[in-house]
């Protein structure tokens, strides 16, 4: 099943939003 | 959400085209989410590029539901930044879409907000108001913009 191509550092996220100006979609989750 | 909503291409493909997607398991040793705290998952947010926070979300979504949502985000994140074009495209989108939504209501509010400061035309709230009042009335949206109707 293809789905998002995630970011799991916030780091770098919030790099590539800047660099793009586009907002970041964070996503929290439990994975239990 | 991956299952229902995140496996789509409709979804997939807008994510792709406006959003940086970032994901943060909140068990995980390292968590990186601490600022962002959340009583309950999945949380799903809109963060500027210096990481605040500008709109949440609980709780599983259909796709038409998460893309309406996640418009709205994307306008405040644009409204945030001051950029009122981009923003009323997003809010348009919702407002005059097919979009399944529960967010029309916030979406009017702010539509009236970004045209107020991007005219300084105090009357685009009370316009706002009244389109609250009309088509919205049990909405808490109409509610917070009450004090709109006396501008």
């Amino acid at each position: 099943m293809s789905t998002v191509k995630w970011h799991t550092k916030t780091s770098y996220a919030l790099d590539k939003a800047l660099s793009t100006r586009k907002p970041v979609l964070l996503d929290l989750y439990n994975p239990e | 959400m991956d299952a229902v909503t995140y496996s789509t291409e409709t979804v997939m493909g807008f994510i792709d085209k406006y959003l940086v997607p970032l994901r943060l398991n909140i068990l995980d040793e390292g968590y990186e989410g601490e600022e962002y705290h959340t009583i309950w998952t999945p949380a799903t947010g809109v963060l500027d590029h210096a990481g605040i926070e500008l709109q949440r979300v609980i709780g599983f979504f259909s796709p038409g539901e998460f893309i309406a949502e996640m418009h709205l985000g994307i306008a405040k994140y644009h409204l945030s930044a001051e950029n009122y074009d981009t923003a009323l495209v997003h809010l348009n989108v919702l407002l005059e879409g097919s979009l399944e939504c529960c967010s029309v209501p916030e979406a009017v509010y702010f539509r009236g907000v970004t045209l107020y400061k991007q005219k300084d035309d105090a009357s685009e709230l009370k316009n706002a108001y009244e389109e609250l009042q009309k088509k919205h009335p049990d909405s808490t949206w109409a509610k917070r913009a009450l004090p709109y109707r006396l501008l």
